[in-house]
């Protein structure tokens, strides 16, 4: 197998920052009182944002799978700031999509959006060490 | 007599590319028999024949419907020679022509009607577009142009273009792949539950909940699938096909539509092909010795075929909707 040692200057940001930013402020316009959608119907899509971020994060930031069968992904170095800048993007509009849960009337959902802000928090302050680097 | 030639069409690639697995490693495994190749001539030419006739006549449903043919005709002569290569490049024109022309067929009726599963489509062709063009840019610069190491770290626009990360965009292009695949089934859900209930129709408030969870769903099943079987495709299309073909099995049973049958007839193919392809990567990395045979070459080919044939069969089955739509309306 070859194995190609990332040499490249450290950035805080990547491509696919970019493209988390972009993506999740279309998912909180969808949400927002400007979005075409009605009100009872906003308020249920977002309760699925927050299982939908954790499941993004954790697939693709915390196991790091690669969908490219001849790719196999390792955090290098330079890479693990844009990496810390990818779960922070994702964990702070998972925590605003939650807090935006906790605003729904009802005592279940207000639960549900509490613990999504303690999954994230977790995410966020116990994910922050770049997972053990491997080729 | 114009039906026999259509079978024949339709028929006789796929009945020589089966009979021929018996064949051995030693012949070529491209070239037809001349009688297969000059059936097909003959078949062209006498379809091409009536299309032109029914054009004349102003028969223009039975005039499609026989071009239809004879560009399958023209597809399975001109790849029979050399498949492998042509088909991976037809498979992207396709999808990115099929999805274009659906498109501009769903802008234009949404002018007059603001449906939700028009919007659907509309996202999801996006979509669609957007990930094979992306991926063309991704794959396109080879050497000396494309991702050679002296192009890595440069910082101009160029630089940029010709190293295109394509490792960044991989998750999410096969995200947007399971998105586009749960908007269309939305989408056709949508289509059959109006159509069922006519006026008295009225968007439920948790069709965007569901449609966000059916992606979720797609996804973890994407990641078990990736991870356990080493298919992210495979339980995927495996939940989401099925759905569909429920869905279309219903709607003909209740408005007799071509439409389903052409969306059944996508669904069923995608399935088969990705089992297939689950199997015969199964076969090839652990149980044989790792030689490339020509039988597999061809089982490649076919699955690469049914892949082009299920994207016709989508855009067939959208558009024939989207027109009966547009139908009714006026």
């Amino acid at each position: 197998m070859l194995a190609w040692i990332d040499f490249s200057t450290p950035r805080l940001f990547s491509a696919k920052s970019a493209v988390l930013f972009l993506v999740l402020c279309f998912l909180a316009y969808l949400i927002s009182p400007r979005s075409p959608l009605e009100k009872k119907e906003r308020d249920r899509l977002v309760l699925v944002y927050p299982p939908l971020i954790f499941v993004y994060v954790l697939f693709f930031q915390v196991f790091l799978l690669s969908l490219n069968p001849s790719v196999h992904y390792y955090l290098s170095p330079p890479r693990a700031f844009a990496w810390t800048m990818n779960i922070g993007i994702c964990c702070a509009f998972g925590i605003a999509f939650s807090i935006r849960i906790i605003r729904t009337p009802g005592n279940g959902w207000r639960i549900y959006g509490v613990i999504s802000i303690l999954l994230f928090l977790l995410l966020l302050l116990g994910g922050m060490a770049p997972p053990a680097m491997s080729t | 007599m114009s039906t026999l030639f259509k079978a024949y069409v339709v028929a006789a690639y796929v009945v020589w590319k089966l009979s021929s697995l018996y064949i051995s490693g030693e012949e070529s495994p491209f070239a037809p028999p001349f009688a297969v190749a000059a059936g097909y001539m003959l078949s062209i030419v006498v379809l091409s024949f009536e299309a032109a006739v029914q054009i004349g006549k102003k028969q223009s449903e039975a005039a499609v419907r026989t071009l239809v043919f004879v560009v399958i005709g023209v597809i399975f002569l001109s790849i029979s020679f050399q498949a492998g290569p042509i088909l991976n490049e037809i498979t992207i024109l396709a999808d990115v022509l099929i999805n274009g022309l659906v498109l501009f067929y769903i802008l234009s009726v949404r002018r007059s009607q603001k449906k939700r599963a028009l919007t659907f489509w509309i996202w999801g062709c996006l979509i669609n577009l957007i990930r094979e063009i992306g991926l063309v840019l991704c794959n396109y610069w080879t050497p000396p142009m494309g991702n050679i190491e002296s192009n890595f770290g440069r910082t101009d626009f160029w630089g940029l273009f010709y190293c295109f990360p394509l490792s960044s965009f991989m998750e999410i292009n096969w995200l947007g792949y399971l998105l586009a695949g749960v908007l269309y089934v939305a989408g056709v859900i949508l289509i059959i539950q109006e159509r069922r209930e006519r006026e008295q129709f009225k968007t439920s408030p948790n069709t965007a909940m569901f449609v966000a969870l059916g992606f979720l769903v797609s996804i973890i099943l994407m990641g078990i699938s990736f991870m356990r079987l080493g298919h992210a495709e495979l339980l995927p299309a495996l939940a989401i096909n099925p759905v569909v073909m429920y869905f279309c099995f219903v709607g003909f049973r209740q408005f007799k539509s071509l439409a389903f049958i052409f969306l059944a007839l996508a669904a069923i193919l995608t399935v088969v092909r990705i089992i297939a392809v689950d199997l015969l990567d199964q076969y090839h990395n652990r149980i044989h010795d790792g030689t490339i045979y020509t039988t597999e070459q061809w089982l490649v080919e076919l699955m690469s075929l049914g892949g082009i044939l299920a994207i016709v069969f989508w855009g067939a089955g959208i558009i024939s909707i989207i027109q009966r739509i547009r139908v009714r309306r006026t």
